[in-house]
């Protein structure tokens, strides 16, 4: 009796719990900044204020909702014809409000989901750092543009291209030590960070203990003391690696293993978006050359 | 009608001339040895442990150890070399304009070398990419370094050219902050026209002694050896400026090639310091500010008591930014701002209760 | 060493110059604003003279050009015959010591310390002090009576006797000439009484005082009084010669009275 009324209540909860996935608008969601964001309809003029957003927002085929854009965003192709408003430390209000959108996705970092308020304007904020953000992004996404079977798509599709490039990886017979710089102060990444992961299934060894955190300035000696087999920059600082006092005999500066992506591929590396299983397959290249 | 409280921070100076003197040489006594043991546990600890015994075979030459012979020693006297340099500005500056808050930067010197590397790493970017972001760290000769050396030099000019040399005090003052502020600017501009590399600037404006080199250390040194002896001459002179400028003049003091000799001697420093390990605060304030209570204002002792003083703080300053949470690292120029502001604080207020 | 009054707009003119501090037909004009107007005047050693006269009518700058410090638009200001400009300011500074009004003081530094500044023109920028220089310090200390607080700090001293450690500052030069700019200001009537006995004692060691004031009533003890008005000097001679109603009322209004108390001039605000 008892496990009935449990079972009855579990499938009641279930079907309520699915049919306010598919439910229609207007709907109530919540952003990665905590707060309840109600959309009467789907939105059909959007400003994305992340180049992953716009990537992802265009693999659900839905870039011609997009009126505007950041300064940075810059793929796919339509996304560069769209107007600019802007960066991340200095967003232009009015370009936005100009574009007369009826949502402005932004990053939880910085006030910009305040002016958009006091506009009247409605944002929503998004939080993509880790690896498993990208899927949890696409499917909220999805869900903000009533979008979800396409989202689901998505993400089945993203997992399968990283599936095939790890399978590739996996054949590999080392497991290099690997230091990853993102600027020379020296910033790097922990392994829990979404390029960490990225690292692992590349099967490299990040030489950063987790501890650190995600994004850690670290002491180069931590590097001289690791020793890495290869060194990969995604700044245009490669030259001036073996000018770095003590850094001229580690072994990867000696081997001259060091992969520098910028621009483009460093695109593809910074950004937790659609096209995370190119950048998986950068490393790949980098840490395990021979592998075809 | 005699107050009886006392500036001091310690006990009155009524010992006399004797007692002065004795003061005076247990103070700079101290600072040695507070020197030496900053530097030991400089070189034996860092990011990394490194058994003692290795450490000194290393650097008897007996090993081989990159580490401590190409990275925590010339980061360790780099350390040492910058702090006695902002030591000594400050003071200089401190007496210059009469004013015990003053520090190194104040005649814009740090908006200087901060808009020049920017524009540097602006250009940079522009230019081959692989030029410079670095280098505001030292890597190349030329470069980020030497446009932090121009932009201090050349803001600490300009605001010289702005107040028409060196004879009205207050004009200097305004200048420097009027050309601060412009520059401040310009270098916020510049950094959001080049977002990507927001950061390695933000980064340098809290200085970083991560990656200096032995050539780094070189140049600093140069620098010193070359200004040493200009504020030896100094003294005095910065002595009768705690009477006036007028008064000083009337000693028959040559005012307005002193004050220039003074201005150039500490911009250079600061300019060669800042160009190397980036904007640290704090250090060439509390240095001088902190000796004079303990051994008087007479500069031919406080100036260099606050080289060793400067020394002896940013070599621990360092060494924290180092081990607090190795093997990652703390921006030094917080640590001198979190080490420097509470203490800073403290005497002002004890400066209220006296008053 | 004698003056007479003239009360014309004539400017007074002093019958002995040459061998003091001489100042011969000076005129200063300061951003085109005609400051001092052809102005006559002698400061001889061993002599106290006192310098009146309206707020803003040029007397602190009379003693900067006394001093060296101003150069003048028109005539010149000679030191024992020599013109300043071509006397090293090392010389100026040994000859002539000058204590400003505002001068500040220095807060970290002991009563000694500041004193020993005055030796600043025989020592130059490097120079080490040696038993004449201690000597001068310590004979400074004793004329201003500050012996006794010689390793304290300035800021804890009253406000009389730092301003006495600031005149033994300006004597340690062992100048021959003594410029001060009201030194008596923001002194209490003791302290002023205190700090006028000092410098009518100075007289006996041959040192010539130029001393700006502020209140005419201090000047009755000195030898000479100037008065000036205008940019120009309007009277000079004997305090009694000086201190006239007739001269003080065109100058500072109709409400001063001088009286007469026991033979000496008393100079009084009201009817």
């Amino acid at each position: 009796m008892k496990r009935s009324i449990w079972l009855l209540l579990l499938t009641l909860s279930f079907a309520l719990l699915t049919s306010g996935l598919a439910q229609s608008f207007p709907r109530t969601l919540t952003d990665d900044l905590g707060r309840s964001v109600t959309l009467k309809a789907a939105p059909q003029r959007i400003v994305a204020m992340l180049p992953s957003v716009s990537e992802t927002v265009c693999a659900l085929n839905a870039c011609g909702r997009l009126v505007g854009v950041d300064d940075f965003s810059d793929f796919p192709e339509q996304v560069r014809r769209l107007p600019k408003v802007g960066g991340y430390f200095n967003p232009n209000l009015e370009a936005i409000l100009a574009l007369k959108p009826d949502l402005v996705i932004v990053s939880v970092y910085g006030k910009l989901h305040e002016g958009l308020e006091r506009a009247g304007v409605a944002s929503f904020a998004v939080k993509p750092e880790t690896y498993d953000d990208i899927f949890r992004t696409t499917r909220l996404l999805g869900r903000v543009l009533g979008l979800e079977a396409q989202a689901e798509r998505l993400v089945a599709q993203i997992q399968r291209e990283v599936y095939a490039v790890e399978t590739r990886a996996a054949k590999a017979t080392q497991r290099p030590t690997v230091y990853y710089e993102i600027d020379p102060t020296p910033y790097t990444v922990g392994p829990e960070s979404f390029i960490g992961v990225l690292i692992a299934k590349a099967r490299g060894q990040n030489i950063i203990p987790k501890e650190l955190g995600s994004f850690p300035q670290i002491s180069p000696e931590l590097v001289v003391q690791k020793n890495p087999a290869i060194i990969v920059l995604t700044h245009p600082g490669a030259a001036d690696l073996r000018k770095r006092a003590g850094w001229g005999n580690l072994r990867a500066v000696q081997a001259n293993r060091i992969c520098s992506f910028v621009g483009e591929s460093d695109n593809l590396l910074s950004r937790p978006g659609p096209r995370v299983a190119q950048g998986l397959q950068l490393l790949v290249g980098c840490f395990h050359p021979n592998l075809r | 009608m005699q107050k009886t409280s006392h500036p001091t921070l310690f006990t009155p100076l009524k010992a006399g001339k004797a007692g002065l003197a004795v003061r005076r040489g247990l103070v700079f006594l101290g600072l040695l040895v507070l020197l030496v043991v900053g530097l030991t546990l400089g070189v034996g600890q860092g990011a990394v442990q490194i058994p003692a015994l290795e450490v000194i075979r290393s650097m008897l030459g007996l090993q081989e150890n990159p580490i401590i012979t190409d990275m925590r020693l010339p980061r360790v006297l780099a350390a040492l070399l910058v702090g006695a340099a902002l030591g000594l500005s400050g003071a200089a500056f401190q007496g210059l304009f009469r004013n015990p808050l003053a520090d190194p930067y104040l005649m814009g010197s740090a908006a200087g070398a901060a808009f020049g590397v920017t524009l540097a790493v602006s250009l940079a970017g522009g230019l081959t990419g692989a030029f410079a972001q670095h280098a505001v760290f030292d890597f190349l000769p030329v470069s980020a370094t030497l446009f932090g050396f121009l932009g201090a030099v050349g803001a600490v000019f300009v605001v010289l050219l702005l107040s028409g040399g060196a004879s009205r005090t207050h004009d200097l003052i305004l200048a420097g902050v009027v050309v601060g502020s412009v520059l401040v600017s310009l270098t916020s501009y510049l950094m959001l026209q080049d977002a990507d590399r927001v950061r390695a600037v933000f980064a340098y404006t809290l200085g970083n002694l991560a990656f200096i080199s032995w050539q780094g250390v070189g140049s600093l040194a140069l620098y010193l050896l070359l200004t040493l002896p200009i504020f030896w001459l100094l003294g005095r002179t910065l002595n009768a400026l705690n009477l006036g400028e007028e008064t000083a003049r009337s000693l028959g003091l040559p005012l307005g090639q002193l004050k220039l000799l003074i201005i150039g001697a500490a911009t250079l420093l600061t300019a060669a310091a800042v160009a190397q390990v980036g904007i640290i605060g704090f250090v060439g304030l509390v240095a001088p500010h902190a000796l004079r209570r303990l051994i008087g204002g007479d500069y031919r002792y406080l100036l260099p008591a606050s080289a060793l003083g400067g020394a002896v703080l940013l070599v621990f300053a360092d060494l924290l930014a180092r081990t607090l949470i190795r093997p990652a690292e703390l921006p030094v120029g917080i640590l001198t701002t979190l080490l420097g502001g509470p203490f800073f604080l403290y005497l002002l207020w004890r400066g209220r209760r006296k008053g | 060493m004698t003056g007479k009054a003239q009360y014309t707009s004539v400017n007074a003119v002093d019958s002995a110059l040459g061998s003091g501090l001489s100042v011969l037909g000076l005129s200063f004009s300061y951003r085109g604003r005609a400051v001092l107007n052809d102005i006559n005047l002698e400061l001889h050693p061993g002599e106290w003279l006192a310098l009146l006269g309206p707020n803003g009518v040029g007397k602190s700058t009379l003693l900067r050009l006394m001093a060296g410090l101003l150069k003048p638009s028109v005539g010149e200001v000679r030191l024992g015959g020599e013109r300043l400009e071509r006397l090293s300011s090392w010389t100026l500074g040994q000859q002539i010591a000058f204590l400003p009004q505002n001068g500040g003081y220095p807060e970290d530094l002991t009563v000694e310390e500041v004193v020993s500044l005055g030796r600043i023109p025989h020592l130059g920028l490097l120079g080490r002090a040696g038993k004449a220089d201690w000597e001068a310090v310590e004979w400074a200390l004793q004329q201003t009576q500050v012996s006794g607080f010689r390793d304290r700090l300035l800021p804890t001293l009253s406000g009389g006797e730092r301003q006495r450690v600031m005149l033994a500052r300006a004597l340690a030069a062992r100048p021959q000439y003594l410029l001060l700019d009201e030194p008596t200001n923001h002194l209490d009537l003791h302290h002023q009484a205190e700090f006028i006995c000092l410098l009518a004692g100075l007289r006996a060691q041959g040192i010539g005082t130029l001393t700006v004031l502020h209140d005419p009533n201090l000047a009755r003890s000195a030898d000479r009084v100037a008065f000036l008005s205008a940019g120009k000097l309007a009277a000079l001679g004997t305090p009694r010669e000086v201190l006239n109603q007739h001269l003080l009322q065109s100058a500072y209004g109709g409400w001063v009275r001088v009286h007469e108390v026991e033979g000496e001039p008393v100079v009084l605000l009201g009817g």
